[in-house]
């Protein structure tokens, strides 16, 4: 229980956030953020990796994950509502998607081999 | 009264509760899930996919409105947001592999996260869609509950982000291991960092599949581009539209 009240106090905190200085990001985004810095100071305080604060959120963490697909169900379905605009520009949609997909696959892997590449020249062992 | 009155009077009831849709939302991923273990977990036959044409299809058959159907499914919507502040967990596990490969984790999570938003909508742009086309296309790299949040906040259709969400998620993990033997890529932690970058969760799952350390960077690079692109989509919307 306490794992789910410190992720939801991380989500509601992101969400004062957001709406208090008007941010255009969404309240979970920084939700992530404000966890990290829970887990982080939960470390330093114990001066222990992975301790009890860790045990709690950790159990409720991998729930939530394991269930993901789940959980854009009703989103998903949301689309019935307007299926108007995907027909109308369903071919768009498609090419937009198609074609951002494989570019967006081959600059990651590209960048990374490279940057691996250049930043290993320094003898930093970045294994694999 | 009759048999089929009562029946009537029960769906009546029934179909404007929230338990029955929640059960159905429920019931139709798992059904779902079993159909995709029954493939060998094919990446085409994507759970969430085919629990959304289920679920439309009881609706349309049964004339129920989104409306009344969201009632009970709202229950699984809400924890969305906390599935998605739970991504700090598996970053915060694997930090030591983040600072040993500091260097190439940024440098292809800027690159990558800038392409996804600029290609997707640079190429709706170029093919004359409307804005509120190109917006909805933007954040569709991110994982949903993200990039739902983005288009809504940017004046996209949240609904049609969420649907090309889980398209990007399904075409990638499609393509990504046959792409990179064709491009005879065998560093695993930046196939998987790709995968996970463009193609979320989906994409992940399918990483783990291939191999561990390709899933657990396609998993870092999930999280990682999330934040990223929730920072900077209004910035490079700002500058396209």
């Amino acid at each position: 229980m306490e794992g789910l009240f410190v992720i939801l106090v991380c989500q509601l905190v992101g969400e004062i956030v957001v709406r208090t200085l008007d941010l255009s990001m969404p309240a979970p985004a920084l939700g992530i953020v404000l966890l990290l810095g829970y887990l982080w100071l939960a470390d330093r305080r114990t001066g222990s990796e992975d301790g009890a604060a860790h045990t709690r959120v950790n159990g409720v963490a991998d729930t939530l994950l394991k269930n993901l697909g789940v959980l854009f169900v009703p989103l998903g379905v949301g689309v019935m509502q307007n299926y108007r605009l995907i027909y109308e520009y369903a071919g768009t949609i498609v090419i937009a998607v198609v074609v951002s997909t494989i570019v967006t696959l081959m600059v990651t892997v590209g960048a990374f081999l490279l940057a691996s590449k250049l930043s290993g020249a320094e003898g930093a062992g970045d294994g694999h | 009264m009759d048999t089929s009155g009562r029946v009537f009077e029960l769906w009546v009831y029934l179909s404007t509760s929230p338990l029955l849709w929640l059960t159905v939302t429920i019931g139709a991923y798992i059904a779902a899930q079993r159909l995709a273990a029954a493939s060998g977990f094919n990446p085409i036959v994507n759970p969430v996919l085919i629990s959304v044409a289920l679920v439309v299809l009881i609706l349309t058959a049964t004339g129920t409105s989104y409306s009344a159907y969201f009632d009970g499914a709202q229950f699984v919507h809400f924890a969305l947001g906390p599935a998605t502040v739970a991504l700090a967990v598996p970053l915060y596990r694997n930090r030591t592999l983040i600072r040993q490969n500091f260097v190439p984790v940024i440098v292809a999570l800027v690159a990558g996260s800038l392409t996804a938003i600029v290609c997707a909508t640079g190429v709706a742009l170029l093919l004359g869609a409307p804005d509120s086309v190109a917006i909805s296309l933007a954040p569709k790299s991110a994982t949903a509950g993200i990039a739902v949040g983005i288009s809504q906040q940017l004046g996209g259709d949240p609904a049609l982000t969420a649907l090309l969400v889980i398209f990007t998620g399904v075409l990638g993990a499609i393509i990504v291991t046959p792409l990179m033997n064709l491009l005879r890529i065998k560093n695993y932690a930046a196939r998987g960092f790709a995968a996970g970058l463009t193609s979320h969760g989906i994409g992940t799952a399918r990483a783990f599949q291939v191999n561990e350390i390709a899933g657990t960077f396609s998993g870092l690079a999930m999280a990682l581009n999330g934040i990223l692109t929730s920072a900077i989509a209004a910035i490079v919307l700002g500058l396209l539209l």
